[in-house]
């Protein structure tokens, strides 16, 4: 073990993140400059390079809450999760779920949500290549097999389920369009996340759709998602409206697999 | 040496923002080969590893990463080799670069190349880990070195002999960034000429030219501008030394359109020409 290594590494990484200057002795400068300016280019770049990733992950979020408080959250954030990631890509992951609890935004649920829609489209972006279930796929599923028949999400796939009106708000954002008010709604809102041909997707789902996608996540089978749907509206159509919304996330590349009950 | 890696020519790192220009060319650009980031390519799936795969059926790729952390006291990250080594038997890479660093310790990663003190105790840690590594990969490594805005009272030999022991001791390949011996030798006040003549010639496999900033009383190796003047003139001093060596132009922020990158490497080009013959230029790829 290199021990006096090892010992200025663990000053230096303290010094960086703390803003200290313990481990300011043990540098050599030129005459014309001092450790302190010297080593201020470390501990600035830290800070400046982890909130211009966090910038350009939750760039919506950011939008919504202007320059001044997305500053605050993302020092905060660093300070309660320094990154353990190789890929700074992964370094903001826990940001929507920060948002929760840090007292500056626990009030403001819309911020975690529209930060979620921008987590869920970062995870669709490089999710598993997994296979695409087809029309033809569904065509070779023996009849009597289709009561029985369960689906695999592709793992793109995310469900988001929001008390806000944060997708229109998100929409707004990105199309630099000013949002309309915050709305809350006592029933959750349901937003598809998931990838097309390598382009990320997202949209709303009504009720009932965004009852049969968790079905589907809960690996439920035809019969039953017609079965619940019959209870959300008219009963007389319940399959055909499921059969619908099967040939729509087929064509859009939202199942992986069909699987048939053995 | 007998199995020095092939002279690739003159490439460019691969930036996504240039992925149309790239892949939708009517006529073929004049790009010889293309550096990877390593960690933006070791995902599960999506349009990355799908760029890099068009990518790499029509042109040499090399792979250089920022995480390996080969300075560091902490244990070698297991994990992010086996990634590493992952992308590598996909992308089938002319050779695998990383930095003589360090990121982080204690599990936190700085996302920053820092320094380390030019010490015996160094030079012993870092060629172990090097060989751990380059063991585990099946392959030699290059390493690169790094700017620096600090240098350490205890260290006991210049940075050209701890960089030249390392690739003895280790058996690696060196990547040598010339904006990086100009910007250290700026800051340190050391003559960055002759850090290239202790370099040992048979080490070196690739060139990195890239852009800097000026901070107060310092320059920091920001990539974010084009190659200077002096760059170039350091550039044209090393290949007197080295001879052919694979060189790219490396810009990671405020990223320009590809024309302006190609009209860098054609400098690049124009430079190599005047001190290397044609027979020299022949590239391998």
């Amino acid at each position: 073990m290199a021990k006096n290594l090892a010992n200025l590494q663990s000053q230096m990484q303290n010094d960086i993140l703390k803003r200290e200057s313990r481990v300011l002795k043990r540098f050599s400068v030129p005459k014309h400059t001092t450790a302190e300016k010297r080593f201020a280019v470390y501990q600035d770049a830290y800070q400046i390079r982890l909130i211009e990733v966090l910038s350009e992950d939750y760039e919506n979020t950011w939008k919504y809450l202007g320059d001044e408080q997305f500053y605050k959250l993302a020092v905060e954030y660093i300070k309660a999760h320094p990154s353990d990631q190789t890929n700074m890509r992964w370094f903001g992951r826990h940001f929507p779920e920060f948002l929760t609890q840090c007292s500056l935004s626990s009030d403001h649920p819309i911020l975690t949500e529209i930060a979620s829609i921008e987590k869920a489209i970062e995870d669709a972006f490089d999710a598993v290549d997994d296979q695409t279930a087809t029309m033809e796929n569904l065509a070779a599923i023996p009849p009597e097999a289709i009561t029985g028949l369960t689906f695999k999400l592709k793992s793109a796939c995310r469900l988001l389920r929001q008390q806000t009106n944060a997708l229109d708000i998100y929409m707004a954002l990105v199309n630099e369009q000013t949002p309309d008010a915050l709305e809350s709604f006592d029933q959750p809102r349901h937003t598809l996340v998931w990838r097309n041909d390598m382009m990320c997707q997202y949209r709303a789902l009504d009720a009932e759709e965004g009852m049969l996608v968790d079905l589907m996540f809960d690996g439920k089978d035809f019969a039953l998602m017609c079965e619940m749907a019959a209870t959300m509206r008219d009963a007389d159509s319940a399959a055909t409206r499921v059969a619908g919304h099967i040939t729509n996330w087929l064509q859009t590349q939202v199942i992986s697999e069909l699987i048939i009950a053995k | 040496m007998i199995d020095k890696p092939p002279f690739l020519g003159f490439g460019l790192g691969l930036r996504p923002q240039h992925y149309p220009e790239i892949l939708d060319a009517e006529t073929e650009l004049p790009i010889d080969w293309f550096e990877i980031i390593s960690e933006n390519y070791m995902v599960e799936g999506g349009r990355p590893l799908q760029m890099l795969d068009r990518i790499k059926e029509r042109y040499p790729v090399v792979m250089h990463g920022v995480s390996m952390s080969i300075a560091s006291t902490a244990p070698l990250n297991m994990e992010y080799l086996g990634r590493l080594k992952k992308l590598a038997d996909h992308a089938n890479p002319k050779w695998i670069s990383d930095h003589l660093c360090w990121t982080g310790v204690h599990g936190v990663n700085l996302h920053d190349l820092l320094p380390i003190p030019y010490t015996e105790e160094a030079l012993n840690h870092v060629a172990g880990r090097i060989s751990q590594v380059q063991d585990f990969l099946g392959r030699r490594i290059a390493i690169e070195n790094v700017s620096s805005y600090i240098e350490f009272e205890e260290s006991e030999m210049d940075e050209w002999t701890f960089v030249a022991e390392i690739a003895k001791r280790a058996d690696c390949w060196l990547l040598l960034d010339v904006n990086n011996v100009f910007v250290s030798g700026q800051n340190h006040q050391f003559d960055d000429g002759n850090f290239i003549e202790q370099i040992p010639v048979e080490r070196v496999v690739q060139f990195h030219l890239a852009g800097h900033s000026e901070g107060e009383d310092v320059l920091i190796d920001t990539h974010d501008q084009p190659v200077c003047d002096e760059v170039f003139e350091l550039y044209e001093n090393a290949l007197k030394r080295f001879g052919p060596v694979s060189t790219m132009i490396e810009r990671d922020d405020n990223i320009p359109p590809l024309a302006e990158l190609l009209a860098e490497l054609d400098r690049a080009r124009e430079i190599a020409s005047g001190v290397l013959s044609p027979e020299q230029l022949k590239t391998a790829a």
